[in-house]
């Protein structure tokens, strides 16, 4: 299982074949906002990012349709506490679950800026399975970042 | 109480370190009771049977337990774990099993 990072460090942790920087990808979009979420979802395997976790019903359709994913970020927890982690789980879940009736992709990683915020295998699964993905869709989910995340450079 | 009535536990071994360093073990009970009753609440912790049953401060591994359908939430809830007391921590989960001996 390939991981996505934002950091320039070396390091991994077990369980994981690879650590990609995020700029290194060319499909990587990250969207401000859910207006340019729509914009961004429209290239070829594209892996959106929207640190809100909000977006239009017809962003997850645009996904399905050209093989994209939807990035979930394990920092995006980390860097909150308390009632306004429990907010952001709670629209990774939402988020989760369009892509699930959509069907367009998903992948989880930890996007880390430091190592300290470097996440093993089994702690992505975990936050999978907090999403609600069943064994399936955990399987689904690690090939799609694998599939995603491998082609570094081909845009 | 018969076998089957009581709650199916799975035992989770970890690794804690507090700034790079592992914490004396009542520094160590407090991180771990402190972060799992912020997640999962006096309700939550009450269902999960969760119990630090070991911990070693010289190496900073010890073994939590927890009910066998929650071991998941338990795993995130561990990796949560990112600052205490503005120290830098990480409760990092290694194995999970069935019985203490084999965890």
């Amino acid at each position: 299982m390939i991981d996505i990072v934002r950091g320039g460090f070396a390091g991994r942790l077990s369980g994981l074949s690879e650590v990609v920087q995020a700029s290194a990808l060319k499909n990587f979009r990250q969207a401000a906002d859910a207006a340019s979420a729509k914009s961004a979802a429209r290239g070829k395997d594209v892996l959106l990012y929207s640190p809100g976790y909000e977006f239009d019903d017809g962003v997850f359709s645009d996904l399905a349709k050209s093989g994209g994913a939807v990035v979930f970020s394990f920092s995006d927890l980390l860097a909150e506490k308390g009632f306004r982690r429990a907010i952001t789980l709670s629209k990774m879940r939402l988020a989760f679950s369009s892509c699930r009736k959509k069907g367009c992709g998903f992948v989880v990683c930890t996007l880390a800026d430091d190592e300290g915020l470097l996440r093993n295998r089994r702690e992505l699964v975990s936050l999978m399975s907090v999403l609600g993905m069943n064994e399936r869709e955990k399987k689904f989910c690690e090939s799609a970042i694998d599939r995603l995340a491998g082609r570094k450079g081909k845009g | 109480m018969k076998p089957s009535e009581r709650f199916k536990k799975r035992y989770v071994s970890f690794a804690l370190s507090a700034d790079g360093a592992a914490p004396a073990y009542s520094e160590a009970k407090s991180i771990v009771h402190e972060h799992f009753l912020s997640m999962f609440g006096e309700f939550g912790i009450s269902s999960l049977a969760f119990k630090l049953i070991k911990y070693d401060q010289k190496t900073g591994k010890g073994m939590l337990r927890c009910e066998r359908s929650r071991l998941e939430e338990a795993v995130f809830c561990m990796a949560c774990l990112s600052e205490w007391n503005g120290k830098k921590c990480r409760l990092e989960p290694l194995s999970a099993g069935g019985s203490v001996k084999r965890t």
